[in-house]
């Protein structure tokens, strides 16, 4: 890679990317898809195909594919794109027209700007009235405020364990993220993290908040999984609100605990599931 | 039978504004007059007798809402936790939308000088604007409207007791304003009939003189810049 040019101000030992080779840029893809967006250099001084030549010959030189980093190079090659295609395409706002076909002069823009005044301050008095509003409450508005300090809770049974997993399970994930790499989580772990929240906090926990990676479904199963055990082993207890409702984790009080006095080893977990419709 | 009583107990029973259409479907022997003087009645006689709940005509209906002086007990109740307001640029979106109702999204961001999809999501979202169909310009851009939430949001019977524009108008003076507005601009493009200052820039495809895409001058920026609140 060659030397790279000092840009004001930017550390550019953060960008790793695939290195490209131009005229007025050489260094690794994703600094200069900074600098450009920075306007530190021109998007029409650079060469897109160019970029993406070297980029195919680079990836032919590889005898294996790095999803990867060819993932990375799409992104920024088609943000370089879309910028250098709008930067071609004419401003379809200019020369903007009025109601009238004219193009928007001086004085329709103060016109409209006086326009849009009008409803700033007309949202103004709408501001006043709904204040003013709020002082007036309709029946039922008080149920619908949160209740969580008041846990009026009962006891869950396994079945509304497996039902509510199986509804948090069947929920869409977020569209717009993925996951490449396989992680791996360790029930062990995840047993010893939910023994220690709960007992860190006298109140019941969501089981919700237990989640570090909502998005990552074997997180869910194997934090089930954690206070299944714990439950089995009479340290934890379950609340639901409601069938269908959020789970809530409370350590079990010292009496209940030791009923079994298993110690914690991944091999007592064979115990069989009842998991009938799981999907 | 005791009609007030009846209405008492229909009343009672709902949590949004009842419309007289809707109150008459249980009372189908009564005439339709009988029953709204029954409501006016029953208004008066909560007011007179100072009760802690008032009948209030809202969004086209009847309700009964908790009386506004005694919100600071009812607060207290609700622990602090008040219904939520909605933010500068949802109000000032929406107070586009319910004067200039049906409006597209387009109509909306012209007027606003912002992107406004955002605010329109959650005005939508919070069942304050909704679509009421499609405009016959180019692609057929959605229309949009305010709704019946709306009303009771701002405890308003129907979209003519909005404030008139020019009422609002009169809080200001238009001349005063237009005269500062003038200054900044002169200062942002460039003395009139030279835009060479600009800062749409010389690149190719941009704007030409006398001509400036309002997207460039967000309106409300100008607007605080110019006069400020």
């Amino acid at each position: 890679m060659n030397e790279l040019k000092p840009y004001g101000g930017i550390d550019t030992s953060q960008f790793r990317g695939h290195p490209v080779d131009l005229e007025v840029f050489s260094g690794p893809l994703d600094l200069l898809l900074h600098l450009i967006q920075q306007d530190q250099i021109e998007i029409w001084e650079i060469s897109i195909s160019r970029i993406t030549r070297q980029y195919l010959e680079h990836l032919q030189r590889l005898e294996a594919l790095n999803v990867e980093i060819a993932g990375e190079f799409l992104v920024m090659a088609a943000t370089l794109m879309r910028i250098k295609s709008q930067m071609l395409l004419p401003r379809p706002a200019a020369p903007e027209e009025d109601g009238d076909g004219m193009p928007l002069t001086r004085e329709g823009l103060i016109q409209r700007l006086l326009e849009y005044r009008r409803y700033r301050d007309a949202a103004q008095v709408l501001r006043d009235m709904e204040d003013e509003r709020r002082r007036s409450l309709p029946r039922g508005w008080a149920p619908l405020l949160e209740k969580s300090h008041l846990y009026p809770l009962r006891e869950a049974r396994a079945v509304d364990l497996a039902t509510y997993l199986r509804e948090v399970l069947e929920r869409p994930a977020p569209i717009d993220t993925h996951e490449v790499q396989l992680e791996e989580i360790r029930l062990e772990e995840k047993i010893e993290q939910l023994l220690a929240a709960i007992a860190s906090r006298g109140d019941p926990i969501p089981f919700r908040e237990m989640i570090a990676r909502p998005w990552w479904r074997l997180e869910w199963i194997v934090t089930f999984l954690a206070l299944l055990e714990l439950m089995r082993q009479g340290k934890a207890i379950a609340l639901q609100e409601e069938s269908f409702g959020d789970l809530w984790v409370l350590a079990a009080p010292p009496s209940e605990q030791g009923l079994e006095g298993h110690d914690l080893d991944g091999e007592r977990m064979t115990e069989p599931m009842s998991m009938e419709g799981m999907p | 039978m005791n009609i007030s009583r009846i209405l008492e107990a229909i009343l009672f029973s709902a949590e949004a504004p009842l419309t007289a259409e809707q109150i008459a479907f249980a009372l189908p022997d009564v005439p339709q007059e009988e029953i709204a003087a029954a409501l006016e009645d029953l208004q008066q006689r909560y007011e007179a007798e100072q009760r802690g709940w008032r009948l209030e005509q809202i969004a086209g209906g009847w309700q009964l809402l908790s009386h506004p002086d005694l919100y600071s007990f009812v607060e207290r109740f609700l622990e602090g936790k008040r219904r939520s307001r909605l933010s500068r640029a949802a109000l000032e979106a929406l107070a586009v939308v319910a004067y200039r109702q049906p409006i597209t999204r387009g109509e909306l961001e012209d007027l606003r000088g912002v992107d406004c999809a955002g605010v329109l999501h959650t005005l939508i979202e919070r069942d304050l604007v909704t679509v009421s169909g499609r405009s016959n310009a180019i692609g057929r851009p959605l229309l949009y409207k305010t709704t019946d939430r709306f009303l009771e949001h701002f405890g308003l019977f129907s979209l003519s007791d909005l404030p008139h524009l020019a009422e609002v108008e009169a809080l200001w003076g238009s001349e005063d304003v237009r005269t500062q507005l003038e200054a900044e601009l002169a200062r942002r493009l460039g003395p009139a009939g030279d835009p060479s200052g600009s800062p749409a820039g010389d690149r190719p495809g941009e704007a030409s003189a006398e001509a400036f895409p309002l997207s460039e001058v967000e309106g409300g920026a100008l607007i605080d810049h110019a006069i400020g609140d």
